[in-house]
């Protein structure tokens, strides 16, 4: 009941953030849009009449939150095309690397904290641990342009920029590029190259935008396997006879992906977004960090508005979806106390 | 007295004083992108950037405008947030509620996109930055110490104190305060590092400390057009954000062994 509640407060508080946005902007942002025309008195009135600006605020937010249910975003000043035409190719060009990041950070900041709890207190782990520390304050801005420095200038080995080679002419049937590239009807061998050239333009991205998840989830999976492995179940079950393996899969994985997700969930959606914006904006990436970039040192308020509440809403919701797995692989949260 | 950590603060002392002989301003026309090289002279050193500006001057006072920038969002968010968490944590009620429900939504959002958003609402500039990035960090430090408050409020001293006819203000003063310096000291270094590279983030994304003021961030923007040619523009702003973050970061993890330490000697 508060989880709803909250939820509810968080959806009304981003609404909020993206309604005020126009109206505590400096300056008349009637002016500001309509640039050169803004001397013309019919102008202003057409553009107020648009926007809405003529009536109390709180009719204003009745009208804003009706065109934001009903999906009306409005439309950008810079290209004056609707902005949800805009934003939707984008958005899933941010989904199709975010989504990837995400699950390679996982995994890889999973298998190097098993690694290091396992390896406790040799040299290995030691090197390991604290070489991460350092990979951890690299700020990732500059680690991109270090990438694409070495890989791209020097070595050549992966495009410097954008999502795909300018030589393939991609139908966007699902706007996923991995996707498209194979399910598109083409001449032989060209769906794979295709494929192969998306893969090359998304490595550099990948390992810019992961080092901080990974390094993170790596450090909570060490943590709470050491915390599990002082247990007296993980005793009994070597006096068992049980082998390291078996304890792992049956006692480890279990009791420590609890923790690991519900402490990794919130933090690192927040990660990915914030290092999405750096990450495209470095490498050109047509994504939604980047549109956001752009809007605002254009000042294109209608679109950063819409972009905010896109962000806001979709944290929400991926924080829900993360909530509920929790709920659905943790027994304890099943039984009703 | 004097302990090994104290090292780490004499390159800031030399960072302090040399702001003094620093000049970062001048544009020489004839010495656009120098190399660095021992041959230079002194103040060209680390070379000059795509307009002949001396690269060591501008890497040394933009260091000094990030960090004096960071000390002071840490140092106002730090005490501000002590303050209101304290205050929610002791007071109880409607007052709690709203403090914390608050700064757990502004906590759920990533703290580059709401400083980005707080930027696009009152444009670029000092202040402006100041502002947001004290709104990002201000409920981390609400929900620290709220959850400090809150645990040390149960202890049995706080009862004898209160028995005893303390105010709130001096059970504050006496009890919480000492109890959480610690903790407090080491959520601040290490937001403190954090704050860091999120100046430097927003700087690079052209939405941080304005143009002919030098800073870290936005130097690697603006030497992103010269690199393949000249590899130092941006190898030495990025190496000396790295160093500086690396540098807090063990500071902040060096207090916690520190603390542990104590307590373990007390137990």
């Amino acid at each position: 009941m508060s989880r709803s509640i909250n939820l509810l407060i968080s959806m009304l508080f981003i609404l909020l953030i993206s309604f005020f946005l126009i109206r505590l902007a400096p300056g008349d942002p009637v002016l500001l849009m309509l640039g050169d025309r803004g001397n013309d008195p019919a102008q202003y009135k057409i553009m107020m009449e648009n926007l809405g600006l003529n009536s109390s605020i709180y009719e204003q937010f009745k009208i804003y939150l009706m065109n934001v249910l009903s999906g009306n975003f409005g439309n950008s000043i810079v290209s004056g095309k609707s902005i949800v035409i805009e934003l939707l190719p984008r958005w899933k060009a941010s989904f199709e690397l975010g989504v990837i990041v995400f699950i390679f950070s996982f995994f890889s900041g999973g298998a190097l904290g098993v690694y290091m709890a396992y390896k406790f207190n040799t040299r290995a782990e030691k090197i390991l641990s604290s070489s991460l520390l350092i990979i951890y304050c690299i700020p990732i801005f500059w680690l991109g342009l270090i990438l694409i420095s070495v890989f791209s200038l020097q070595l050549n080995l992966f495009p410097v920029s954008g999502r795909v080679g300018y030589e393939f002419d991609l139908i966007p049937y699902t706007g996923f590029y991995l996707i498209d590239s194979l399910i598109g009807d083409n001449y032989e061998n060209y769906n794979f190259y295709a494929f192969f050239s998306c893969l090359n333009h998304m490595i550099l991205p990948i390992l810019t935008m992961s080092i901080v998840p990974m390094v993170s989830i790596a450090k909570i999976t060490k943590v709470s396997i050491l915390d599990v492995l002082k247990k007296d179940y993980i005793l009994t079950a070597k006096s068992l006879g049980m082998n390291d393996v078996n304890i792992f899969f049956k006692h480890v994985l279990r009791n420590i992906l609890v923790p690991v997700l519900t402490i990794s969930s919130l933090y690192l959606i927040n990660v990915t977004v914030a290092g999405a914006i750096l990450t495209e904006t470095i490498f050109s990436w047509p994504g939604i960090g980047r549109f956001l970039v752009t809007s605002v040192l254009s000042r294109d308020y209608p679109v950063i508005q819409i972009v905010i509440l896109f962000i806001g809403v979709f944290i929400l919701i991926v924080n829900i979806i993360l909530e509920i797995l929790v709920k659905i692989i943790d027994p304890k949260q099943r039984v009703k106390v | 007295m004097i302990n090994k950590n104290h090292v780490f603060i004499f390159p800031f002392i030399l960072l302090g004083i040399s702001c003094f002989f620093l000049d970062p301003y001048t544009q020489n026309i004839d010495k656009v992108l120098l190399q660095p090289s021992l041959t230079n002279g002194f103040s060209y050193i680390f070379g000059t950037d795509y307009i002949g500006r001396s690269y060591l001057d501008r890497l040394i006072l933009g260091g000094i405008n990030t960090i004096g920038l960071a000390l002071i969002i840490v140092f106002t968010s730090s005490i501000l947030g002590f303050f209101l968490g304290c205050y929610a944590a002791i007071r109880k009620g409607t007052i709690e509620s709203f403090i914390m429900r608050l700064s757990d939504i502004l906590m759920s959002m990533p703290g580059i996109l709401l400083a980005i958003v707080i930027v696009a609402i009152f444009g670029n500039g000092v202040i402006e930055l100041f502002i947001a990035l004290v709104i990002v960090l201000i409920p981390r430090f609400i929900r620290f110490s709220h959850s400090i408050t809150s645990r040390i409020n149960t202890e049995l001293y706080i009862t004898i104190a209160k028995v005893a006819g303390s105010s709130k203000i001096q059970i504050l003063k006496n009890e919480i305060l000492p109890n959480s310096k610690n903790l407090l000291m080491q959520q601040s270094i290490l937001s403190f590092s954090e704050v860091i590279l999120e100046i430097s983030a927003l700087g690079f994304l052209g939405l941080g400390i304005p143009a002919p003021l030098p800073e870290w961030g936005a130097m690697l923007a603006e030497s992103r057009n010269y690199f393949s040619t000249n590899p130092y523009l941006i190898i030495l702003p990025g190496l000396c954000l790295m160093l500086v973050v690396l540098f807090l970061n063990y500071i902040g993890e060096n207090l916690t062994i520190n603390k542990r330490e104590k307590n373990a000697i007390k137990n």
